[in-house]
């Protein structure tokens, strides 16, 4: 009962600080949304395009260009706000059709396409897939100006029969088949790798933040206070560790049914989802415990905190997916927690249950366990001896 | 004998709130004015306006001739201040923080270091002088709170309530402290809602309630002015009723009556008819045990002014 | 105002006493932008620089295979061979390679006698960007050779001479009406490297700015600011000397997580004056910020819990954490009204050895930032200097 009372006490103190309420339940709903919003949509290198007076030849380069898996076209209205977007980064690479050039193509002239990108970037690799829809769309134009070379038929009357002839006659072709699994499913919604990443980044964050009140408890003599009053030392460790983990768990369900509710995230197995927040939760608390034994002051706790906080989220794979780290990163990694977690979530939206993730539940077990027991034993000497 | 400083009309209002309201003063030198009266009743902000930290609304204060205003420079020099709350930095030393306020006086160099050595002396903390202030106990640092105030040797120093909530031991320092600025030559402004205090070491004192204030002079001229009487009270055994209708008629008794152990009485100038009121009592076959003479003091001033005890307030 | 001097002097004492001011100004940005750089380093490449992983399937390596030499010629000289397609798939999958052309042996044998071939590019399915460029590399070798195809059967169809038109046909193939002229655009963008510091730089100037403005509202809890108000001091002189510490400490901690980054993290900034230019702009820009927020609040908690949030956001909006509005729409607009961006931005225009006048136009917006919130701040600042 007195370990709930300290555990409440905890709760109470999180709720009547409004900046807290402000980081640990809007913040994180309010991030899941950026990040949905700014890389919801695909990774893929992004193609400008300027055609002042594209035609038909040049509208047919654009559709073939749009249609094209792995580039995204932006269409542009001028010039300098392309060269800028390349140079900037913003766009892979840019297409720049003259101003003229539908009525060259009609009348078989020839016309220079302008095809801007930063040397060594992704975008000037993309010069082959451009290139191939240039050519493709120009094809039958180039094979009537054959035909005028030979002195033929005027291109006007070539470009007809080549017309013709391209669609009858037989090409060679090229086929495409992707192999693996994917690393982001399409069936996964524009915010679900986001909201599992966030919910561990913060629900740590949170929980470290708790070692600042930690400290001020101390600090403030409270937790000797507590000692004179029948309370006995395991009651008061257990109590405040109970309170870090109440406040973590507390935050990881609500941004669970929120990202649910609000953007239709999927969790996968809810029963294992909900082991995975307890589980991660403990191991935020003893994390919390630790750092607070470990500083006397609260801020510089809290400057830890952060450090240590959006570092381990960053080398756990919670800000950018572990499957991109190198094969030695990824070991690292694993060094963190959020890896554990963020592979359990993963293992449940693919449909696994809660047997499935025993591996990653039993390390997060084990990390929890090793840092209350260490953080135990360090506080139990500070609040007992002054 | 000339006026450090002289309040006039002085007038402050925080929104509905009319905390000062035509109040009005001055200090000469070398006397210590007590501005007494209870908590809320302005004297925290009359004692702002007097230190530049506040621009009254109306009124002015003037100290050696000089209008006093947030940015008047030149008369701030000549006063010091000790705010009611310990204002010192408890992460420098005892030194720093004085050399610190003592550079922001326009002081430096050798006579600032000499002068910091002199004050550490006063205030007993010359031996810890390097040690940095939250290590000191609650007593050092009110020390060193009032310090502060002296060093620049100001010609008047305010002190804003410096024995609220300090420890007896520490209480009587400061007021010895304060006594010897006074015979030292410099004007005090002093604030207090402690009687004693007030009757202890100010030679004028301004009573202030509701924004105003309602009297002002020596303390014996406070209680002439208010008419109040001694309170004189016989114990003993006898016919107390037969004592009682007689003492009534007695030359100075202005009243008389039954208490639980004798008479009670309130006599005008109790010292020049105290032997003629025993002997009446005698006479009335009364067997005097005791006699107790209570003389009218501020608190009593108080109450009769305001109609309300000073210490509930 | 010497005054001014002293009060500042007595801050920075105070605040390098606190150590505080070091862990949030010096040691949180580097630390953070050390694992960050590690963890997005690693997955982006350091220069930035791309270059889709090749491949191609040869099982008969004694046979020429003219196809695949035409392949081969346009992947400019690096490119893995396989063995057989199950290989492929095999390196493939573990991410070794991003594409691979697999070729038919008879694709020219069946192209001379009129047959149709088939070329096939195997893809990782996370390597899209690769698996497209493999995929127009083939298709560019395919459409040439329909293009010949076509220019022959027309020219027939109009009349033409096959034995004339045949050797024509195949001299004129890579003639086209249409040529991509290849223009190499400026790189007015940071490295990862340089990005992240500069960008933990900004977030973290946010927190160091507000310590010397945070300290008038703790002297004001704590009834110093009073005191020093009742000695010869202007009011205006206290918030001058505050706003002082404010600056210094933010220029200190820029410069020296600059010199930090070139050394630890071979951080590349461009043009000195133009950075120094920079380094005052955005300092000034926060301290701005800082100074509103601290206006805002009454007791020295409560501006450090304003300051927190509005740090985070403005960290986020402005991409310090990642890249942000780069796609248009409302959040490119939204992003450059933080300094971070103007920042970053300032200093990607000195990329490429660009001259200071470079970063003048962002450097103009971040004053621009700091003389609008100076100006709220002044408004909300006048009820805290007094007592």
């Amino acid at each position: 009962m007195k370990v709930l009372a300290i555990a409440r006490n905890n709760l109470v103190r999180l709720f009547r600080d409004r900046s807290s309420i402000f980081f640990v339940f809007i913040f994180p709903l309010a991030l899941i949304l950026l990040i949905g919003l700014q890389f919801g949509g695909s990774f893929a290198p992004r193609l400008g395009v300027l055609a002042p007076s594209p035609g038909t030849v040049g509208a047919e380069i654009i559709d073939n260009l749009a249609s094209t898996d792995g580039v995204e076209v932006v269409t542009l209205s001028d010039e300098s706000s392309l060269k800028e977007g390349v140079e900037r980064g913003s766009l892979g690479a840019a297409l720049s059709l003259p101003a003229d050039f539908d009525e060259r193509v009609a009348a078989g002239e020839m016309s220079e396409v302008g095809f801007i990108a930063r040397p060594g970037g992704v975008g000037a690799a993309l010069q082959p897939v451009v290139a191939e829809v240039v050519q493709r769309s120009v094809l039958a134009a180039n094979a009537a100006n054959f035909v005028v070379t030979q002195d033929l038929a005027t291109f006007e009357e070539a470009l007809v029969t080549a017309r013709t002839i391209e669609g009858q006659l037989p090409a060679p072709e090229v086929h495409v088949t992707t192999v693996g699994e994917a690393l982001f499913p399409a069936s996964l919604g524009r915010f679900d790798i986001g909201a599992s990443s966030q919910l561990v980044l913060f629900m740590f964050i949170t929980a470290l933040s708790g070692a600042a009140v930690l400290i001020q408890t101390r600090e403030l003599g409270l937790s000797r206070r507590m000692l004179v009053t029948p309370t006995s030392v395991p009651t008061i460790v257990m109590g405040e560790a109970t309170g870090r983990f109440l406040v973590v768990a507390v935050q990881g369900l609500y941004i669970m049914a929120g990202a649910l509710l609000i953007f239709g995230v999927d969790w996968g197995d809810p029963l294992a989802a909900l082991a995975i927040v307890v589980v991660f939760s403990a191991v935020g608390a003893g994390a919390a415990m630790l750092l607070g034994t470990l500083f006397r002051n609260a801020e510089q706790a809290g400057g830890v905190g952060v450090i240590v906080g959006l570092g381990m989220a960053a080398l756990g794979g919670a800000m950018l997916p572990i499957q991109l780290f190198s094969p030695t990163l990824q070991r690292i990694a694993h060094l963190t927690p959020h890896a554990w977690a963020l592979d359990a979530f993963a293992k449940i939206r693919a449909d696994g249950g809660i047997g499935d993730i025993g591996l990653e539940l039993g390390a997060l077990a084990a990390y929890a366990l090793v840092l209350l027991l260490i953080a135990s034993w360090r506080l139990r000497r500070s609040i007992t001896r002054p | 004998m000339t006026a450090v400083m002289v309040a006039e009309g002085l007038a402050k209002s925080f929104g509905d709130l009319q905390a000062v309201d035509g109040v009005g003063f001055s200090i000469n030198e070398g006397e210590t004015y007590g501005l007494l009266g209870p908590n809320g009743a302005g004297k925290t902000t009359t004692i702002s306006m007097i230190a530049g930290l506040l621009e009254p609304d109306e009124g002015e204060v003037r100290v050696g001739g000089d209008r006093i205003s947030p940015r008047a420079v030149t008369p701030k020099r000549r006063m010091g201040l000790v705010p009611q709350e310990l204002a010192i930095y408890p992460d420098l030393t005892a030194r720093e923080n004085l050399e610190f306020f003592g550079r922001l006086y326009g002081m430096g160099g050798v006579g600032l270091s000499q002068r910091a050595d002199r004050v550490l002396e006063v205030v007993g903390l010359a031996e810890r002088q390097k040690d940095l202030t939250k290590e000191f106990s609650g007593g050092m640092k009110r020390r060193l709170n009032i310090g502060i105030g002296l060093l620049h040797s100001p010609e008047l120093l305010i002190l804003d309530e410096p024995t609220a909530g300090v420890d007896p031991q520490s209480r009587n320092a400061i007021l010895e402290a304060v006594e010897e600025l006074s015979t030292a030559g410099i004007a005090v402004l002093y604030t207090t809602h402690y009687m004693e205090e007030a009757e202890r070491l100010c030679d004028r004192v301004g009573i202030i309630d509701q924004g105003k204030i309602i009297a002002e002079g020596t303390r014996r001229e406070l209680v002439e002015m208010v008419g109040e009487k001694d309170r004189v009270s016989i114990t003993g055994t006898g016919p107390v009723a037969e004592v009682v209708r007689k003492l009534s008629s007695t030359v100075g008794v202005a009243e008389a009556g039954e208490s639980e152990s004798g008479v009670t009485l309130l006599v005008e100038d109790s010292s020049s008819h105290l032997a003629a009121i025993l002997s009446t009592a005698a006479q009335a076959g009364m067997v005097v045990s005791g006699v107790e003479i209570e003389q009218p003091d501020l608190e009593a001033v108080f109450l009769h002014l305001t109609g309300k005890a000073l210490r509930d307030v | 105002m010497r005054n001014i001097i002293h009060i500042a002097a007595k801050d920075l004492r105070l605040r390098i006493r606190d150590k505080s001011v070091f862990i949030i100004g010096l040691i949180a940005p580097l630390a953070l932008a050390f694992i960050f750089n590690t963890v997005f380093g690693g997955a982006f490449g350091d220069d930035g620089t791309f270059a889709p992983a090749l491949g191609i399937v040869e099982t008969n390596a004694d046979q020429t295979n003219s196809t695949l030499e035409r392949i081969t010629s346009q992947l400019g000289g690096t490119w893995q061979t396989f063995a057989d397609p199950a290989a492929a798939e095999a390196a493939l999958d573990d991410g070794d390679v991003g594409a691979v052309f697999v070729v038919p042996d008879s694709f020219d044998a069946d192209l001379a006698g009129g047959q149709i071939g088939e070329i096939e590019v195997l893809g990782a399915i996370d390597a899209g960007t690769s698996t497209q460029i493999a995929a127009g590399i083939a298709r560019n070798y395919t459409n040439s050779l329909q293009t010949t195809q076509v220019a022959i059967a027309s020219a027939i169809s109009a009349g033409g001479d096959p034995a004339d038109i045949i050797p024509a046909a195949i001299d004129a193939t890579d003639q086209s009406l249409i040529s991509l002229g290849e223009v190499d655009a400026d790189v007015r963008q940071l490295d990862t490297n340089t990005s992240t510091v500069a960008g933990m730089a900004m977030f973290f100037l946010l927190f160091t700015a507000q310590t010397g403005l945070l300290s008038l509202l703790e002297e004001r809890r704590d009834g110093t600011l009073q005191r020093i108000l009742a000695t010869p001091t202007r009011p205006a002189s206290v918030l001058a000397a505050k706003s002082i510490v404010s600056i210094v400490l933010g220029v200190f901690s820029l410069l020296v997580l600059i010199v930090a980054g070139i050394v630890l993290m071979d951080a590349k900034w461009g043009n000195p004056l133009g950075v120094a230019l920079l380094v005052i702009g955005g300092v000034l820009a926060a301290v701005g910020i800082s100074a509103v927020t601290t206006g805002m609040a009454k007791t020295p908690e409560q501006a450090g819990n304003i300051q927190g949030i509005v740090a985070t956001v403005l960290g986020l909006l402005g991409g310090a954490f990642f890249p942000i509005g780069q796609n248009g729409g409302i959040l490119a607009q939204v992003t450059a009204l933080t300094p971070h961006y103007w920042f970053s931005r300032g200093l990607s225009d000195l990329a490429g050895g660009q001259p200071a006048s470079a970063a003048f136009g962002a450097v103009g917006w971040l004053l621009l930032i700091a003389s609008v919130t100076s100006a709220i701040a002044a408004i909300l600042s006048r009820k805290q200097i007094s007592p």
